[in-house]
């Protein structure tokens, strides 16, 4: 059974792109061989893809990532954190304070440490010295341990 | 150019603006900022609205509004929300079918090692290409997008568009014939 023009239109991008069977295919590449339009019609499926082949390798706009940091930065206000625990790790390992925030706090502390190219060996000191010793700071949240430790350091 | 983001007044997410996910932001961004650029210049038709396009998706990453799909979804997702978003902005904007003006301008070429020259005679052969599929209706813009300049598989595309296979072939059989109707009626001058 030879195959309509109107069905051979709608598989010529399967035809050109190999999304056919091997039947589809054979019907398809017998009827273009006898049809003049379908022929030409193959032919512009082809042009149409060639046409577009310059707009492969367009690139983003330099400077987008940093515009759509900028938007997610008033998205996110960030909290000057690193800084913060840099010098809590500094001050819990000199000071031996507190306890039962440390648990809390370690997974925070070793992922900040990473981020900020802070020592992760310093923070599981630092962690270990809360661990074993007093209580002082244990029931405090972490926002107020934040600034309890900024205190203590600026005033060393 | 670039907007506030929509929810730029409300309470920040803490959840959604962890260092995780700020990382996973630039990762997204790296391995698919130009994809989803091109992809939400052709399905819009024109570059303008590209960039804000492409920060409310890549936002969309970050504020956690959208889950994470794992790896190896991860670009047919991008490419959905992506061609999504960019039919709602349209819907929006009613303002298909495409603009008769494509401002070419903005795009930043591909790093070029050969001369000058040639650099332009790309940059004019590319600002052709994207006049001429700018013309077309947006779904014909997007299924030619999809497939003859991200180069997704049928059964990709059928993912990205909810649609079968069969479908995806013959409407991109159309929207070729269509195009090269346009290409054929409008050569590109000889520099
Ligand atoms: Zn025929």
């Amino acid at each position: 059974m030879a195959m309509q023009c109107e069905a051979v239109r709608e598989k010529l991008a399967g035809f050109v792109d190999g999304e056919l069977t091997v039947a589809e295919y054979a019907a398809v590449e017998r009827h273009v061989a006898e049809c003049v339009e379908c022929a030409a019609a193959l032919e512009r499926q082809r042009v149409a893809i060639d046409s577009l082949i310059p707009l492969r390798a367009e690139r983003a706009p330099a400077g987008l990532l940093d515009s759509i940091a900028e938007a997610s930065g008033a998205q996110c206000k960030p909290r000057p954190r690193a800084p913060i625990w840099r010098a809590a790790a500094g001050f819990l390992l000199g000071a031996g304070l507190f306890t039962g925030a440390a648990l809390a706090l370690r997974d925070d502390a070793t992922k900040l440490a990473r981020e900020d190219g802070l020592a992760v060996d310093a923070v599981n000191t630092a962690v270990r010295t809360l661990r074993s010793s007093g209580d002082r700071f244990a029931e405090m949240p972490e926002v107020a341990l934040l600034a309890a430790l900024s205190t203590e350091m600026e005033g060393r | 150019m670039t907007k506030q983001p929509d929810n730029a007044r409300g309470a920040p997410d803490p959840a959604a603006c962890s260092p995780d996910r700020v990382a996973a932001l630039r990762e997204a961004y790296e391995s698919h900022g130009d994809r989803v650029y091109r992809t939400a210049r052709h399905v819009l038709g024109q570059a303008a609205d590209a960039e804000d396009a492409v920060q409310d998706v890549f936002l969309r990453l970050l504020d956690g509004s959208a889950p994470l799909p794992d790896a190896d979804g991860f670009s047919a997702w991008m490419y959905r929300i992506t061609v999504n978003h960019c039919l709602n902005v349209l819907k929006r904007k009613r303002r298909d079918p495409a603009p008769a003006v494509e401002d070419a301008g903005v795009a930043t070429p591909a790093p070029d090692d050969a001369s000058p020259l040639r650099a332009a005679e790309r940059a004019e052969a590319r600002d052709h290409a994207a006049h001429l599929l700018a013309r077309l209706a947006v779904q014909d813009r997007t299924i030619l997008a999809l497939r003859e300049i991200e180069g997704l598989s049928y059964r990709e595309i059928g993912d990205v568009l909810d649609l079968p296979q069969g479908t995806v072939m013959s409407r991109l059989s159309r929207a070729r014939e269509r195009l090269a109707a346009i290409v054929e009626r409008n050569p590109q001058e000889v520099m």
